[in-house]
């Protein structure tokens, strides 16, 4: 699908005004998840409830803000961040200070994600999203990490299962499922899982 | 339960339905009706099979979600002139704010259907005779009709009917969310 009718065809599917700006501005087309594979997780994650989010590689914000803004709908709750490197980390802080979200409280944590999922509490995550470093052994580590600190029937979603980096592997081997969308990058795509889920 | 604040009702009659508590009459819960539209939206696909309509709830959000993307083809199949009847006032009342979706609305058996239709859907939502072997062949039927990449959807995968069973041996995945009665949940299939 070209950028054109993408555009076209997407334009009325942001949670925010914010982020319909950054993807008329071009900023999703640098490697933010797409749109539409953001409302999918979205909706997983509004389906499934919960009040207590991750998420591994936060990028500049864009996949931060439709999910603390999806926690806003479910009644509040905790989304934690993890990203690696303290100027997307800026960023990502800057977009969701301008949201309106008054029961979401947040944090960007700048670390290694499979640390970040370590210092977490037990049995404790609803819902974590993984788009961090793209390559299968370290997925496999923020996999096994998160095991502990799920929830029962807790989801994981993640990123760029198809093209460029393939991490499908990873969601298969633990018994989920990897969706090909429209890409806008070198890859895409969304895998599935549902804890609790193989061991790898 | 999930709050009703979680849904974006993509109709205001989709929303008095749930206020009207029609919904737990075994209607699909609207979050995964929810999930259902956003994987259409993000499959791109424009081609749509709906395989039991009930009330044309369900139905009425496959052709919101369409019209979002700038219109597409949808056909639905129900046995059940009640709800054949429900189901084409509903979409009638939305037609206003659908028109770039060409709605179909067939009465038939989904088997006799599947036999013999020319469709190729590139989306498909399978809620309808909920008996294993009934969905199993109604898959099995379906597939090869589905376009390359397309997606299959299923309802009440979650719960003492058995439909997981089926779901998976079809390649596709399990999700277990809040349920409104004794069953629920999403099946996925992708080709």
């Amino acid at each position: 699908m070209t950028d054109k009718k993408a555009r076209v065809r997407f334009a009325a599917h942001f949670p925010a005004p914010q982020l319909s700006a950054a993807f008329t501005d071009g900023a999703y087309h640098a490697g933010a998840t797409e749109p539409w594979v953001q409302r999918v997780v979205e909706s997983l994650l509004l389906a499934n409830g919960g009040d207590t989010v991750i998420e591994l590689g936060t990028y500049k914000g864009h996949t931060s803000a439709v999910l603390c803004l999806a926690l806003e709908r479910l009644g509040g709750g905790t989304f934690i961040g993890a990203e690696l490197r303290e100027d997307w980390a800026q960023e990502a802080r800057a977009l969701l200070k301008v949201l309106t979200l008054p029961s979401v409280q947040w944090q960007i944590v700048v670390g290694k994600s499979v640390d970040v999922v370590n210092a977490q509490s037990n049995d404790s995550i609803d819902f974590a999203w993984i788009d961090s470093d793209h390559n299968i052994p370290y997925l496999k580590q923020e996999l096994t990490a998160l095991q502990p600190k799920l929830r029962n029937e807790a989801i994981v979603t993640g990123h760029d299962v198809t093209g460029t980096w393939a991490l499908a592997p990873a969601f298969i081997e633990a018994g989920g499922i990897a969706l090909n969308f429209p890409w806008i990058h070198a890859g895409g795509g969304l895998g599935i899982l549902q804890a609790p889920y193989a061991v790898l | 339960m999930i709050p009703a604040s979680a849904i974006n009702w993509p109709h205001p009659l989709v929303k008095q339905a749930w206020d009207d508590d029609v919904y737990p009459s075994g209607v699909t819960e609207p979050w995964v009706q929810q999930a259902v539209a956003a994987l259409l939206v993000a499959s791109g696909q424009t081609s749509v099979l709906e395989l039991g309509s009930y009330l044309g709830l369900t139905t009425a959000w496959l052709a919101c979600a369409l019209q979002r993307m700038g219109g597409g083809i949808l056909t639905t199949v129900e046995l059940e002139p009640e709800r054949i009847h429900h189901t084409m006032t509903l979409l009638a009342e939305i037609e206003i704010d659908t028109p770039d979706v060409e709605v179909e609305v067939l009465c038939s058996d989904t088997i006799l259907l599947l036999q013999r239709t020319g469709l190729r859907p590139g989306f498909a939502w399978v809620d309808d005779d909920h008996t294993p072997a009934h969905v199993d062949e109604e898959l099995t039927l379906l597939r090869p009709l589905m376009k390359p990449g397309g997606l299959i959807c299923m309802h009440d995968v979650h719960g003492p009917l058995g439909l997981d069973a089926v779901c998976e041996r079809h390649g596709g995945y399990v999700l277990r969310f809040p349920v409104l009665g004794p069953a629920g949940g999403l099946g996925v299939i992708q080709l």
